[in-house]
């Protein structure tokens, strides 16, 4: 299956490897990068925070995303499409970032807020609309963020995956704005 | 692929883009689909600053920008609405994926133009009936 496993090795071995270091028998090591020394002691790339970075931001969607189809059963079908996109997103991030790279969310802040991006925990609105609203409006938040880790990268294979997921975020955030007020016809 | 031939693929792709949207927005009826019509006539109206604003970004880069072809071969007979919809999906799927190229490609000033630029075409697919996916733009994906 030539997807996620190629891209990663694509844009690892763009970046000179992100992980450059990675362990010696990870059968997931990416590909491209033969006759490195692997007991050579990791580089640490730029790129590796920027993806601990964008790997928290993704888990945290991901985690409201879940937090919200557990609340509201009946908006299922429309949220599961987009936690399937950010399992996605934080699987291929996780591959390019070493365990002790990541950001460790702390367990009673799952969601900052987003117009103020203080650190509150997130909460589920009671309204199946509104949770809808607030899922669209982290998914904005989110695309900036990406975007902001996408002009950062060093590596261009690497930024243009992040430019992707910021467009797949702000994608959702319409599709689930227009899903919270149907008949206003926002797509 | 060096950053002044990824601006040059994304203008020959926005020249294209032009072309098809010229004729879609020539085919589809005001009155009878007004919100198609509407549609079609933003995103040429964007995409012909996005041309105008590469070509610039070429000349700053030293180099002449390509021109347009004389014609560009339809992605399908573009007459009934389902068609001239689907022509233009196709168009911006296109532009998705050059524009995820060139932020790959460049840096800087550029790279920011880029970004803004996938996140728009992306957000347009839905209008012509695309769904959202994980990674927009990028095929091996």
């Amino acid at each position: 299956m030539f997807t996620r496993r190629a891209a990663v090795a694509g844009f690892a071995a763009g970046a000179g490897g992100l992980w450059a270091g990675c362990t010696a028998g990870d059968k997931h090591a990416p590909t491209g990068r033969a006759g490195r020394d692997t007991s050579a002691p990791p580089e640490r790339d730029p790129d590796i925070a920027v993806a601990a970075e964008a790997l928290a931001g993704e888990q945290k969607v991901l985690d409201a995303v879940t937090a919200s189809t557990a609340r509201h059963h009946d908006l299922a079908s429309v949220l599961s499409p987009v936690a399937q996109a950010h399992r996605a997103h934080v699987r291929l991030l996780a591959e390019a970032t070493p365990p002790e790279a990541s950001v460790s969310p702390s367990p009673d802040s799952a969601v900052s807020d987003v117009p103020s991006g203080a650190p509150t925990p997130f909460r589920v609105p009671g309204r199946a609309d509104a949770a809808l609203r607030r899922i669209a409006a982290l998914e904005q938040h989110l695309s900036t963020e990406n975007k902001q880790h996408a002009f950062a990268a060093q590596s261009g294979a690497f930024a243009r995956l992040l430019a992707s997921m910021a467009a797949s975020a702000a994608q959702h955030a319409v599709v689930l704005d227009g899903a919270a007020a149907p008949g206003r016809g926002s797509r | 692929m060096k950053p002044v031939e990824a601006l040059q693929a994304a203008l020959a792709g926005e020249h294209a883009a032009l072309y098809v949207y010229g004729v879609v927005g020539g085919r589809v009826s005001v009155s009878a689909q007004p919100t198609l019509w509407s549609r079609v006539r933003s995103a040429y109206t964007t995409h012909r600053g996005r041309r105008d604003q590469l070509i610039s970004m070429i000349r700053a880069a030293g180099a002449r920008p390509v021109a347009a072809e004389i014609s560009y071969e339809l992605p399908n007979a573009a007459r009934t609405v389902a068609e001239l919809t689907a022509a233009s999906l196709d168009l911006e799927l296109r532009c998705t994926a050059v524009y995820a190229d060139v932020v790959g490609s460049t840096a800087g000033a550029n790279r920011q133009w880029a970004l803004e630029a996938i996140n728009d075409a992306a957000v347009r697919q839905l209008g012509f009936g695309g769904e959202p996916e994980a990674f927009p733009g990028v095929a091996e994906l």
